[in-house]
């Protein structure tokens, strides 16, 4: 009895102890309702990202637009961004609350605030595992990033409907109110003249739009020389193009350049090929502007030249439709093959390529031949293709 | 908290029809997630996840709320009142691309054979972001002041 009362105490007197004005509902709210879009915009196009490199049996994911997943992921990057000034102005706008004596009220707001642990811990660990994951910081992830980030991923969009439901009274209320000044601290006058409300939120809007134009440049051309803060640079690499996976980490600078390499399209044909380098200059080639857009945010649109997966589809007499994978000759990595539909494979743009901007790949880009086809995550436009399996 | 605190925070929150059904489809969600984590344990390595999962809360909770709250009252305590408001969205802006530029910053990410990697300096574009931050603070504190003073004549 006695420790519950000297409890109460203190928990008050933690509580009395946050004096700024900001720490109000109305504020909650709203960057409640804001982070509750960004954060369903990142599961959303997440999810994309996700059902394109694993694709279910019943899903074919279209060609065309060509530069629609360059758009999904550049939002998926830039919201996820975008909202790390919003959670910690959220968290700090609740922080209060966590001291809150008796710490539940009933049944329902048990539950509801131990749904804030998968609630908290899934929104700080998705934007901090996705920011170490652009900036290619890898060793504070103890795991297999994209696995983590993905199931982590339901884990925060759950609770988050948790919540939802148990704010969604107080939401309407708060924000059907009109808004009164924020009250002043009875006893701290210190605490006044600060930002107001609206100013607090004009600067956090202002931290999440200098995020987002300090980033966003590696995709929106325009600002590439403004994005400081960027991980890539436009212009920067092999052909003045950046890339992800270089030939050395790769282990294929020997197999790419051995004279005996040959272009194997077999599977389900009835005339299998085994094509040489010059084999492959030798066949029509088809040219095609097409961005290719890394799963990290990042993306380029450039000029490829090669032979389209449907010429040699026709030629090897697949049936009409087929869908197929090619094969890397890094074959030991997850990202040594990549699955083509039967709407990609059959799209015109859809090449194994053999120039990018008029000049023969670079090493790093994929040398002697690469896949690239519209409307597809940077990882699956597989490099030093070495074999197209009919399927 | 629109209301001074009082002694004891009794107030029983109300809850919509919708909480239940809420309640049920996002632990359902939740339930998804974890069975995915177990099922690839191998990869995701639990103990891995779960340290960085509660570390994060952790140091969250613990470590930077409480300092940012204990910056706060500093400011609020030394700063002059016309400079208040300017000088803590200055400072909130800052504190948030410090965090975000750290691990670019320090370049933890490069690898010798790659140079695409985080190719920029990135020491001086968080400098350049953090002087265009206080060069726009004290802009709008000159506008807004330059406002009041004209409301005041
Ligand atoms: C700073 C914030 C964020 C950044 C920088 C970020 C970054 C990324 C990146 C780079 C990927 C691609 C992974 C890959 O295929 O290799 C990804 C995938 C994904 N993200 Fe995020 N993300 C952020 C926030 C979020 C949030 C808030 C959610 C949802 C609540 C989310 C959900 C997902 C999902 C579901 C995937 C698909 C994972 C998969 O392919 O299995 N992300 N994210």
């Amino acid at each position: 009895m006695k420790v519950a009362r000297a409890a109460t105490v203190a928990g008050t007197e933690v509580h009395r102890r946050f004096t700024s004005p900001l720490h109000d509902d109305r504020l909650a709210a709203i960057l409640g309702l804001a982070l509750g879009v960004t954060f369903t915009t990142c599961f959303v196009t997440g999810l994309i990202s996700h059902t394109l490199q694993h694709p279910p049996s019943w899903f074919t994911w279209p060609s065309r637009p060509a530069g629609l997943f360059r758009i999904t992921q550049g939002v998926h990057v830039a919201t996820g961004v975008a909202s790390i000034p919003l959670l910690l102005a959220k968290l700090w706008v609740v922080y209060p609350k966590l001291f809150r004596w008796p710490p539940v009220a009933s049944v329902a707001h048990a539950v509801e605030r131990i749904s804030l642990i998968p609630l908290v811990g899934g929104a700080l660990f998705q934007l901090f595992t996705g920011t170490a994951n652009i900036a290619y910081w890898y060793r504070p992830m103890p795991f297999f990033f994209t696995v983590a980030h993905f199931w982590a991923a339901w884990i925060t969009i759950g609770a988050l409907i948790v919540h939802i439901g148990a704010k969604i009274t107080t939401t309407r209320a708060v924000l059907a109110r009109r808004a009164e000044p924020a009250p002043i601290a009875a006893d701290d006058p210190a605490a006044r003249d600060g930002l107001s409300r609206r100013g607090f939120l004009a600067t956090i809007g202002a931290a999440s739009g200098v995020l987002v134009v300090a980033t966003v440049g590696d995709t929106v051309r325009p600002l590439n020389r403004i994005s400081v803060l960027a991980p890539r640079r436009l212009g920067i690499g092999p052909q003045g193009r950046p890339v992800n996976r270089s030939a050395a980490a790769a282990g294929v600078l020997d197999s790419a350049r051995d004279p005996g390499y040959r272009l194997v399209v077999d599977g389900r044909v009835t005339r299998p090929l085994a094509l040489s380098l010059d084999e492959l200059r030798g066949m029509p080639q088809h040219e095609a502007i097409l961005p290719i857009a890394c799963v990290e945010g990042w993306s380029y649109s450039a000029r490829w030249c090669g032979i389209r997966v449907r010429d040699l589809l026709q030629l090897t007499g697949a049936r009409p439709l087929a869908h197929a994978r090619v094969e890397s000759l890094e074959s030991y990595s997850i990202y040594g093959s990549s699955p083509l539909n039967r709407l990609q494979a059959h799209d015109p743009d859809t090449l194994l390529a053999l120039e990018l901007d008029g000049n023969p790949l670079a090493p790093d880009h994929g040398y002697p031949l690469r896949l690239i086809g519209p409307n597809r995550p940077g990882v699956d436009q597989t490099k030093w293709v070495h074999r197209l399996v009919v399927l | 908290m629109n209301q001074p605190p009082t002694d004891r925070d009794t107030t029983r929150p109300a809850y919509s029809r919708l909480f239940w059904p809420c309640v049920l489809v996002g632990w359902a969600f939740v339930a998804n997630g974890v069975r995915g984590l177990l099922e690839n344990h191998r990869v995701v390595r639990l103990s891995g996840f779960l340290r960085v999962f509660i570390g994060a809360l952790l140091v969250h909770d613990l470590l930077l709320a409480p300092f940012v709250i204990a910056a706060g009252t500093v400011v609020s305590r030394v700063v002059p009142r016309p400079a208040r408001a300017g000088i803590q969205a200055g400072l909130i802006i800052s504190g948030v691309v410090v965090l975000f530029a750290f691990p670019f910053v320090r370049g933890y990410g490069r690898i010798p054979d790659n140079p695409t990697i985080l190719p920029r300096n990135y020491a001086e574009g968080l400098v350049v972001v953090l002087v265009a931050v206080w060069l726009g603070v004290l802009l709008v504190g000159a506008a807004a002041s330059g406002l009041s003073r004209r409301h005041a004549n």
